[in-house]
């Protein structure tokens, strides 16, 4: 479903991302792991269109998306859910939802979609006429997933959800990335909490310094002894 | 005295609100300052002297202009802007302040560098009390500001479009991450905020009977006070801010005279905001 081959990225005039291959198989949840730095989320970054890559090819359903625009990738089906959450500030919750689902065109899906949003996060029917910047920072995170959910993704980028939330939180967004893989969605994962990724992932790569050094099944990057020692805590 | 001060005020105000509208709806999106903004004001006041002069139809000579200068905006945004996107934001700032000057030769060498009159008059009937004495005119002033106002609230907060709209001047870069073309987004404020201006252009110049190449400069100063103390992109801070400008201005005119010159009072006003809050009004830390 996405073929990355050979990219590399500048941020002004250093290199974060270099000669970077990887694959993301239909249906297959892939996660990228790697320090913070490394490189990670100007990968997704690049893939969603937000940035330009210096050199190497992305191909999204055997399509080359090089050249196009942010808005055009997600309505062929790539949604983020971006790091830091990035819910619109001063819009409501359900008005945050209303973006997610803006380029959709079909209401009785749209409908159907909220409420499996809403079904998955009770607490944001309760709030759906609150200001995003209300929210604690669990439910910002629970709204930026929703509002992925209900542009039905079909390719799903998902950045650092686990940063800055509470342990039992933590559980809870990994559970819904784990939902939404079941019911067919891929997703690409991107990860500083490698055990976690790890447990729910398919397949992995791991990144350091906008370079991989290793690739795998999640099983054998788990067993992994140089990830057991860099990424998992020993 | 008081109290037409205060009428006056409110006409002077509305046309500051209209003015700064612009500059609030392109910052709210791209964080650009648009000084050449006001070199689109002036367009609008030479396009309603081009039309009016000859057809004696205000409405046709505000349209005209507004659709004129929508165009202008547009070409802007298109090749002084776009290009320099996602560079330092001093960039964007030389490149506007320098078009504005251009623009002001520019109606210097075309239309002359003397004062053209633009004398309208409305049928329209004033409103007079012993207190307060109003023109048809200003009248007509405040009602089609409110108008203009009115409309833009409606869509902002009541269309698909508005919502877009407002999803993109908190985060752009999400919102076209989230299948909203922002292209398309940023090219509607500056048809609106140009078209606004455009309007104020012919009012200004109906207003004071006078349309010359340099009327741009004091609006484009007092416009930048105005968004700043209303709290940068915010617009209804924008509006709150034109009328409390102008009626700042001329209510020292009452109390303190002209001892002051009133053009000093907008940055007056601006430096006390920005001791006292710097974020403006309506305006929130980011």
């Amino acid at each position: 479903m996405l073929d990355i081959e050979n990219l590399t990225v500048h941020y002004g005039h250093s290199v974060a991302v270099s000669g970077v291959s990887l694959t993301v198989g239909e249906g297959e949840l892939v996660t990228l792991v790697g320090a913070n730095g490394a490189g990670k989320t100007t990968i997704l970054r690049t893939v969603m269109g937000l940035h330009r890559p210096t050199q190497g090819s992305i191909r999204y359903q055997g399509r080359d998306v090089a050249g196009l625009r942010p808005w055009v990738r997600s309505r062929m089906g790539v949604v983020m859910i971006p790091e830091g959450r990035r819910i619109f500030p001063e819009l409501t919750v359900l008005e945050n939802l209303r973006i997610g689902a803006y380029a959709r065109t079909d209401r009785d899906g749209v409908a159907a979609d909220l409420e499996k949003a809403y079904a998955m996060f009770p607490i944001l029917r309760e709030r759906a006429g609150q200001i995003g910047r209300t929210l604690s920072g669990g439910q910002q995170q629970m709204l930026a997933i929703a509002r992925a959910l209900v542009a039905r993704p079909k390719l799903l980028l998902v950045d650092e959800i686990s940063l800055g939330l509470a342990p039992i939180l933590v559980d809870e967004v990994f559970r819904a990335v784990e939902t939404l893989h079941r019911e067919g969605v891929t997703i690409f994962l991107v990860e500083q909490n490698a055990r976690k990724a790890l447990e729910i992932a398919d397949r992995g790569y791991v990144l350091s310094s906008g370079r991989l050094v290793l690739e795998g099944t999640a099983a054998e990057l788990r067993a992994n002894p140089e990830v057991k020692k860099s990424y998992l805590g020993g | 005295m008081v109290v037409q001060q205060i009428a006056n005020g409110v006409v002077l105000g509305s046309l500051y609100a209209l003015v700064a509208l612009g500059l609030t709806l392109v910052y709210g999106v791209l964080r650009i300052l648009h000084v050449a903004h006001a070199g689109v004001f002036v367009l609008g006041a030479y396009v309603g002297v081009l039309v009016y002069l000859p057809t004696g139809s205000l409405a046709l000579a505000i349209v005209s202009a507004a659709v004129v200068c929508s165009l202008a905006g547009l070409i802007m945004y298109r090749f002084l802007y776009r290009p320099v996107l996602g560079r330092p934001p001093l960039v964007p700032l030389i490149i506007s302040i320098g078009a504005f000057m251009f623009l002001e030769d520019l109606y210097r060498l075309v239309m002359g560098p003397y004062i053209k009159s633009l004398p309208v008059t409305i049928r329209a009937a004033g409103f007079e009390t012993a207190a307060v004495r109003l023109t048809g005119y200003q009248l007509f002033i405040v009602a089609a500001a409110a108008g203009l106002l009115l409309g833009l609230w409606w869509l902002m907060r009541g269309t698909r479009l508005g919502l877009a709209w407002r999803a993109s001047a908190q985060d752009l870069e999400t919102a076209a991450a989230h299948g909203i073309n922002t292209d398309v987004i940023i090219g509607v404020c500056f048809v609106i905020g140009s078209a606004i201006a455009a309007v104020a252009g012919v009012m200004v110049g109906g207003y004071y009977n006078q349309v010359y190449p340099s009327m741009g400069s004091v609006p484009a100063y007092k416009a930048l006070a105005v968004i700043v103390l209303g709290g940068m992109g915010s617009v209804p801070g924008t509006v709150i801010a034109g009328l409390a400008l102008g009626l700042a201005e001329t209510l020292t005119m009452v109390w303190v005279g002209t001892f002051l010159p009133r053009d000093a009072i907008a940055f007056l006003v601006l430096i006390l905001m920005l001791l006292v809050k710097p974020t403006g009004l309506l305006g929130r830390a980011s």
